[in-house]
């Protein structure tokens, strides 16, 4: 089980690695992304906001 | 965080001689500051690794006169709150804060790279690598510890970032985003509260189990903070639940859009399935704008409409712990508001009133042009905070918290839950068939 566990952490963190190094989400270019934690950081979002209210 | 004992009394002294209320007095200033004109968007490293800015472009030689200036505000600041709280470590602060916000404009700068940043790896994670790395490799410098202060830190970011809780803006999409924003959401943190104590028997860490269920169920890192802070997590407690929802924000973030694209869902039901469970805000928006504009519209506002709550959350998770755990003896059944008033953590006033003031009080006009100055300040001592947690934190420690794989069940439990629910409850208020929608 213990086994198991370890192979699964591993496998997670291995992916996450190979995703962030060679950019498989593709994300590069956009604006923000998931390093910009608070919705003040993200100018989509006040531009969504201001469109909706208008 | 601070221990309080339920023999301190009410003392108006206690307003200019705790650390935890300067917390609030300092976030005021700087508030004041902005609002005044007095003080401007503080200057810090730039954004770099894109259309070839190297990282010299993340500090042009222009901008060091300003971020040095960031340092001697701050380092004012907080001097005036350590003058008062603990005089005699005064000159001790003085001596470490300098090295404190040297890691802390290397974190920023490391944080700053743009393709790194947009899996999540931004200024507050590399703190606290940074942090960790030196405590547990290299070992704290003895002349560092006066000036490792996460409590002032990260309390006065959190009075800070209650001014970007913007309470009337949360009908932004009517009753419909309150549908899916602030139904699931609470839902989801009491269900996973509840796993935690009943099922995973996490008694001996309460403050973890808050802090996982708030950042699965809000918004991320802000969330733990917010409410690590308010439950006084340990410091080891905070950098765990903030590791783990990193590592799962870039799982979700790149599979969420690719399962609504597989399932053929229509945009608005995406929109508002994505901006309720994706954790940071940042990746709300970049995973929805792969489903187009009017994804990225709804997921936007459900995001931020699910970002006020934390100012309610927070604030109740501060009075749920000091009515129910803290220093609370078998033979009381009930706490009085005067110990409620003596045990609640100060910076949690701070928090809600700077909120209510740009939520109600200013014209949206001045919100919007000092909410980024503000928001910057929020920003740094966030970073200063997680440096300090990391050089006070210990491997061994957090090593005993995952122990046993209770907190990564606790979080894919919680986060199935919230997905399962969100989809429900994105289905029922946007698809057109229950309620007309707002745009």
């Amino acid at each position: 089980m213990k086994f198991i566990k370890k192979s699964l952490i591993l496998m997670v963190v291995i992916g996450i690695l190979i995703v962030v190094g060679l950019d498989l989400g593709n994300l590069r270019g956009q604006s923000s992304g998931a390093g910009d934690i608070w919705w003040t950081e993200v100018p989509e979002i006040s531009e969504s906001y201001q469109r909706l209210n208008k | 965080m601070d221990g309080l004992s339920l023999k301190e009394e009410v003392s108006w002294s206690s307003l200019f001689k705790k650390e935890d209320w300067w917390t609030v007095w300092l976030g005021f200033l700087l508030i004041v500051g902005a609002l005044s004109g007095f003080l401007g968007k503080p200057v810090l490293p730039q954004s770099w690794g894109e259309e070839g800015a190297n990282i010299l472009a993340a500090i042009p030689a222009g901008s060091i006169p300003g971020i040095l200036a960031t340092g001697l505000i701050c380092l004012v600041l907080c001097s005036v709150a350590v003058l008062f709280a603990n005089r005699e470590e005064l000159k001790g602060f003085v001596i470490g804060f300098p090295v404190i916000f040297a890691l802390s404009i290397v974190a920023y700068v490391i944080g700053n790279y743009s393709p790194w940043r947009y899996y999540g790896f931004n200024d507050v994670i590399w703190a606290l690598v940074i942090g960790l790395f030196i405590s547990n490799v290299i070992k704290t410098p003895e002349f560092l510890k006066k000036a490792i202060r996460p409590g002032l830190y990260i309390k006065t970011g959190l009075v800070l970032l209650g001014a970007s809780i913007l309470f009337n803006r949360m009908l932004t999409l009517g009753l419909m985003g309150l549908g899916v924003a602030w139904v699931v959401t609470p839902l989801v943190l009491i269900s996973m509260y509840w796993f935690s104590q009943k099922v995973l028997k996490m008694q001996d860490s309460r403050g973890l189990a808050i802090t996982i269920a708030t950042a699965t169920s809000v918004c991320g890192v802000s969330a733990a903070i917010a409410s690590g802070a308010a439950a006084k997590a340990k410091k080891e407690e905070i950098t765990l639940a903030i590791s783990v929802t990193l590592i799962f924000t870039i799982i979700m973030m790149l599979a969420m859009p690719a399962l609504v694209g597989f399932l053929g869902m229509d945009a608005a039901i995406g929109g508002a399935w994505l901006g309720g469970t994706i954790d940071a805000t940042g990746a709300v928006v970049a995973s929805s704008a792969v489903l187009g504009n009017e994804a990225m519209e709804v997921a936007s506002v459900i995001k931020m409409v699910q970002n006020i709550l934390i100012g309610i959350i927070a604030f109740a998770i501060a009075i749920f712990w000091v009515t129910n755990y803290e220093g609370k003896s078998a033979s009381e059944s009930e706490v009085g508001i005067k110990e409620i008033w003596i045990r609640l953590p100060k910076f949690i006033i701070g928090f809600v009133v700077a909120s209510l003031i740009f939520s109600f009080v200013l014209p949206e006009a001045v919100v919007d042009a000092n909410l980024p100055v503000v928001n910057s300040f929020r920003g740094f001592f966030f970073t200063l905070a997680f440096i300090s947690i990391g050089l006070k934190s210990n491997f061994k420690e957090m090593a005993k918290l995952v122990r046993g794989g209770k907190v990564v069940l606790l979080y894919l439990i919680g986060q199935t839950l919230n997905i399962v629910l969100t989809l429900i409850a994105a289905y029922v208020f946007f698809s057109g068939t229950f309620f007309t929608l707002p745009f």
